[in-house]
């Protein structure tokens, strides 16, 4: 099990980028991937207004979702879509990974909140 | 059938020297006790805003979201657990109960992210099925048959397991150029990696020593090197500055599991003869001692409550302490009085851990608390907590500066000002408590003192835009005041 928790990382990182930045068990200390930086912006309601997520939720969960922890951004828009029935939750989600040198910082949009989280929450 | 049976010989025939293993108990549970008290200051994220994403998604159905004061006295009551048996007490029924606890509370939230955490949950695990030796970490007369040693053989092959996934995370052209490093690397440390010839060699040399590491742990002619290279490559970890929490600390108490036994276990006798001769205090109670056992428990437990600064879940910790102290001493009752005494060691232990003047953990505890509230807009709390932050820390003026920010801002101007003035005094070239200052001031509509700590806080901090504002506003309407057909600002 030790040894099946780690690889799984490895079968799964490529299904998609947010899975890639969930490195918990898999032993990826000082990886490139934990220097990843995300921008991750809520949009509700047909407006599209951003939520300041700093009111909303405890700086700690901020900073993972930042980290691109795609458990804790789905648990985010559930939230969001709980105190705000009947509106849409989008999330736009930009991430930075380091760079070699002599290459440009990989700037990658992997959510581009173009659906609506609420009916299945999930990303 | 050969291969089963060296299979079972590696891991059953193993067995390993009680002084080491009375070493490692030391070393890694007193390791343990302090990063659980340290970690009694991320308790207000816990529960906070009513938010919570477990490590186990199923878990998320079954618990309850784990609330601040839970995790604080959760926490506190594992450290002193830990505590109590890196000294030598508690044996397999503490181990179990701080296996459990330290599990629920690692695996309830994803706030804890350190991976080191989890190693240290499955350290833990093995440690289940150790059998600990007799006598205290010194080594006690008697007790010196070997341990039988598939828990530390679990132990190093997680170890390995830990050094291999971690070499092959790095196996990514940005590790290998040493970009990833450079990124992590602050201070003293930049100028000895690039002496030692660059952060591309640094990165490959770490992959090199991982490797390296996952092996020889393994192969009794180079544990010798093994340990000595392991140690220092987790010194310097430490010592680069890396945040890590005590990650590396953990991994030099491990590696006493791969040290050679036999200085060890000399040096341990060596102790032991001596301490032996020591006149320590013994607990009036053979037989049957059951009063003065319990004495021992509830002073123990009086002791923590008294000097961990941290209120309702304190209380809640300290009394389960004495509980469990008291029961595990009557559970075996030749070994009462030596356990109760060591019960109340270890209590002391993390009174004096919990000394505002050896850690911050009780300040910070009650500073978290108070930011986190405030950034959620619930005021009251965080006055609350922050007039804790002032009385655990009256000397802190960042503390003061806080409280006079939240009372400015709940409508009590006198108490701001008074905080204000504490801070201006602790912190002299501070300008933060000049600010809040002109902000209580402008808010009163007192134009001149208002004027006079912006300016004062401009001197300190020309950039700060708030206290320009302010003093520009305020100097705008006193110009017209000044001139003779002036009217009132």
């Amino acid at each position: 099990m030790q040894i099946a928790l780690p690889v799984s990382y490895y079968l799964t990182r490529d299904r998609s980028r947010a899975e890639r930045y969930d490195e918990r068990f898999a032993w990826r200390m000082f990886s490139a991937e934990r220097m990843v930086r995300c921008q991750p912006v809520f949009l509700v309601g047909e407006a599209r207004t951003p939520v300041r997520l700093h009111s909303q939720f405890h700086e700690a969960w901020v900073t993972i979702a930042r980290r691109g922890r795609q458990d804790v951004l789905e648990a985010m828009a559930r939230r969001l879509c709980r105190e705000r029935p009947g509106q849409e939750v989008r999330l736009e989600l930009t991430c930075q990974e380091p760079a070699a040198p002599g290459e440009r910082p990989r700037r990658e949009v992997l959510e581009e909140g173009l659906w609506d989280l609420c009916p299945d929450g999930r990303l | 059938m050969r291969a089963l049976r060296r299979w079972q010989r590696i891991w059953l025939d193993h067995a390993v020297a009680p002084e080491v293993v009375r070493l490692f108990r030391l070393l890694f549970f007193g390791v343990l006790a302090v990063d659980l008290w340290l970690e009694v200051e991320h308790a207000p994220r816990y529960g906070a805003g009513d938010f919570n994403v477990s490590h186990l998604p199923w878990l998320d159905g079954l618990l309850p979201v784990l609330e601040r004061p839970v995790i604080a006295a959760g926490n506190l009551l594992q450290a002193y657990l830990a505590a109590l048996i890196a000294l030598g007490a508690g044996r397999r029924a503490a181990v179990w109960a701080l296996t459990a606890l330290y599990g629920v509370t690692y695996f309830g939230s994803q706030l804890d992210s350190y991976q080191h955490h989890y190693l240290v949950f499955l350290v833990l695990l093995a440690c289940c099925g150790l059998t600990w030796p007799r006598g205290s970490a010194a080594g006690d007369a008697g007790a010196r048959e070997p341990v039988p040693g598939w828990p530390i053989r679990l132990i190093l092959a997680q170890v390995s397991i830990v050094y291999l996934f971690a070499a092959l995370a790095k196996l990514d052209p940005r590790w290998w150029s040493g970009a990833v490093l450079e990124l992590q690397v602050h201070g003293w440390a930049e100028g000895a990696i690039e002496q030692l010839g660059g952060f591309a060699t640094a990165a490959r040399l770490v992959v090199a020593t991982e490797l390296f590491l996952a092996a020889a742990i393994h192969v009794p002619a180079l544990r010798a090197p093994a340990a000595a290279l392991g140690i220092a490559f987790h010194v310097g970890i430490e010592a680069a500055g890396f945040r890590i929490g005590l990650f590396s600390y953990f991994m030099v108490a491990i590696y006493t599991l791969v040290l050679p036994e036999r200085p060890i276990a000399a040096a341990a006798r060596w102790l032991g003869e001596r301490a032996g001769r020591l006149p320590l205090p013994r607990l009036p109670g053979s037989p049957p001692g059951t009063l003065a056992t319990c004495a021992a428990a509830i002073a123990g437990g009086a002791l923590l409550l008294a000097t961990a600064p941290i209120g309702g879940p304190a209380l809640a910790a300290a009394a389960l302490a004495a509980a469990a102290g008291g029961a595990l001493a009557l559970s075996h009752r030749a070994a009462a009085p030596r356990t109760a005494l060591l019960h109340l060691a270890a209590c002391a232990a993390l009174a004096l851990l919990a000394r505002p003047s050896v850690t911050d953990t009780a300040r910070d505890y009650y500073r978290f608390w108070g930011g986190s509230s405030r950034r959620l807009g619930d005021l009251d709390t965080a006055t609350a907590a922050y007039q804790r932050v002032v009385e655990v820390a009256p000397d802190y003026a960042q503390g003061h500066t806080s409280l006079a920010n939240l009372y400015r801002r709940t409508g009590q101007p006198e108490r701001a000002l008074a905080e204000a003035n504490v801070a201006q005094r602790l912190a002299p070239d501070d300008h933060r408590p000049h600010l809040v200052e002109a902000m209580v001031h402008d808010q009163a509509g007192d134009g001149p003192a208002a004027l006079a700590a912006a300016e004062r806080a401009l001197e300190r901090a020309p950039g700060d835009t708030e206290a320009r504002r302010i003093a520009e506003r305020w100097r705008a309407s006193k110009a017209p005041a000044e001139a003779p057909a002036g009217g009132a600002p």
